[in-house]
């Protein structure tokens, strides 16, 4: 059976190709942010994997089959590798190299751009037997409320930005279903969206760097 | 019918952010800018990415190959399947960047015989992959049947000193490599 991936590759130009990259290395650059790693490092994964080579084997595992991508299902090759992606970081994360950092902070520290002083930091094996599952998760649960309340800081000066998230938190995850909840056009929603993955990265990396820090 | 489900967690409220904004108008230009201010250069990723499907579309568009080659894969992609380590791991066991292996692999006739030996020796040394292996590799016609995208780009023009300049090594790196050029 032919493999369609080779196909739509072959027919891409040369510049196609090397946009297709630059996508998929931003989309998984911000996948890796997301996670936070064994290395406390988003660049250098475990295994000593990195985004490039994240956009690599997805495209490795659908070129060779062990992927199907099917254009009937998913006409957007580019959509299905980000799958693939995701398929492959979630794999890692949850993988036994990866373990969850936490970071029992000091939140107004972090939000005042510090916090190396105050923080206390251990490596925490991802065990759900351990006792300490419950303080792990309501650690985690912290972390989330402080990175949900600076993305809201970073973005309050841009009303848009607001409508904007409180579309997503209401549930509307497409652009689409955003312009509808919000009354802006599909081109004023994806611009935002640039602009709002922007003030999710810089706050990624704020977190990312408070809790390397502490390490 | 209402299909939605409000995000109550900020790791899916992140995805989707990062999924949603994806599907916008992204110009190369930002594309690079974003990479870039994320501590990764984009020349390399796209070089990398680039390289890695020459190795695996090879076997299938080099129909005329006439003889079947001692090495099937290029240079990394055999480090890969002898020693199992990332493309990443191995560049920093041999003390150079993915970037000069990702290079050295798809322009092997322009690499000073001294660099082939230098390679082989740390492969031997760091990954215990024997120096034949490295010198035969590097030998083979395979690597010649292969255009590669950046080959197509250069048009085969390219200098063992363009290879250093886009290696992004340390300027100390890049210099130990060019005396070691010139020893020949």
């Amino acid at each position: 059976m032919p493999n369609e991936a080779h196909s739509a590759l072959a027919q891409m130009s040369e510049e196609e190709l090397t946009k297709m990259i630059l996508r998929l290395g931003h989309y998984a650059i911000g996948e890796c942010n997301r996670l936070r790693w064994r290395t406390g490092d988003s660049v250098e994964l475990p295994g000593g994997e990195t985004a490039d080579s994240i956009v690599s084997l997805a495209l490795e595992k659908t070129l060779s089959g062990e992927r199907h991508w099917d254009p009937q299902l998913r006409p957007n090759l580019q959509a299905y590798l980000m799958d693939v992606i995701d398929s492959l970081l979630n794999h890692l994360a949850s993988g036994k190299e990866n373990t969850l950092f936490t970071v029992a902070q000091d939140v107004t520290e972090i939000e005042r751009g510090g916090g190396s002083t105050q923080q206390k930091a251990e490596w925490l094996a991802r065990v759900d037997s351990s006792p300490d599952v419950r303080l792990i998760k309501q650690e985690e649960q912290e972390l989330h409320e402080l990175a949900l309340k600076l993305l809201w800081k970073e973005s309050e000066s841009d009303p848009i930005l607001i409508r904007i998230l409180e579309a997503i938190l209401d549930g509307n995850d497409k652009a689409d279903r955003i312009a509808a909840a919000t009354g802006l056009n599909i081109r004023e929603v994806y611009n935002a969206m640039k602009r709002l993955d922007r003030k999710a990265a810089r706050v990624s990396s704020q977190i990312e760097l408070t809790t390397s820090s502490a390490r | 019918m209402n299909d939605r489900k409000q995000i109550r967690e900020i790791d899916e409220l992140f995805r989707l952010i990062n999924r949603i904004s994806s599907e916008a108008d992204w110009g190369d230009g930002e594309l690079r800018d974003e990479i870039k201010a994320s501590g990764v250069n984009p020349e390399q990723l796209v070089s990398s990415v680039k390289s890695h499907i020459d190795e695996i579309r090879s076997p299938i568009h080099a129909g005329t190959r006439k003889e079947p080659s001692r090495f099937p894969l290029p240079l990394l992609g055999e480090l890969k399947r002898r020693s199992k380590l990332s493309a990443s791991e191995i560049a920093q066991k041999l003390g150079v960047s993915v970037a000069f292996l990702s290079a050295v692999e798809r322009n092997p006739e322009v690499i000073p015989s001294s660099w082939r030996d230098e390679l082989a020796a740390r492969a031997e040394r760091a990954l215990q992959i024997s120096r034949d292996v490295v010198v035969a590799v590097l030998e083979t016609p395979l690597h010649l049947e292969v255009s590669t995208f950046n080959d197509r780009l250069s048009e085969g023009m390219i200098t063992y000193e363009d290879i250093l300049e886009m290696s992004g090594m340390e300027e100390s790196t890049k210099q130990f490599w060019l005396e070691l050029a010139r020893t020949i």
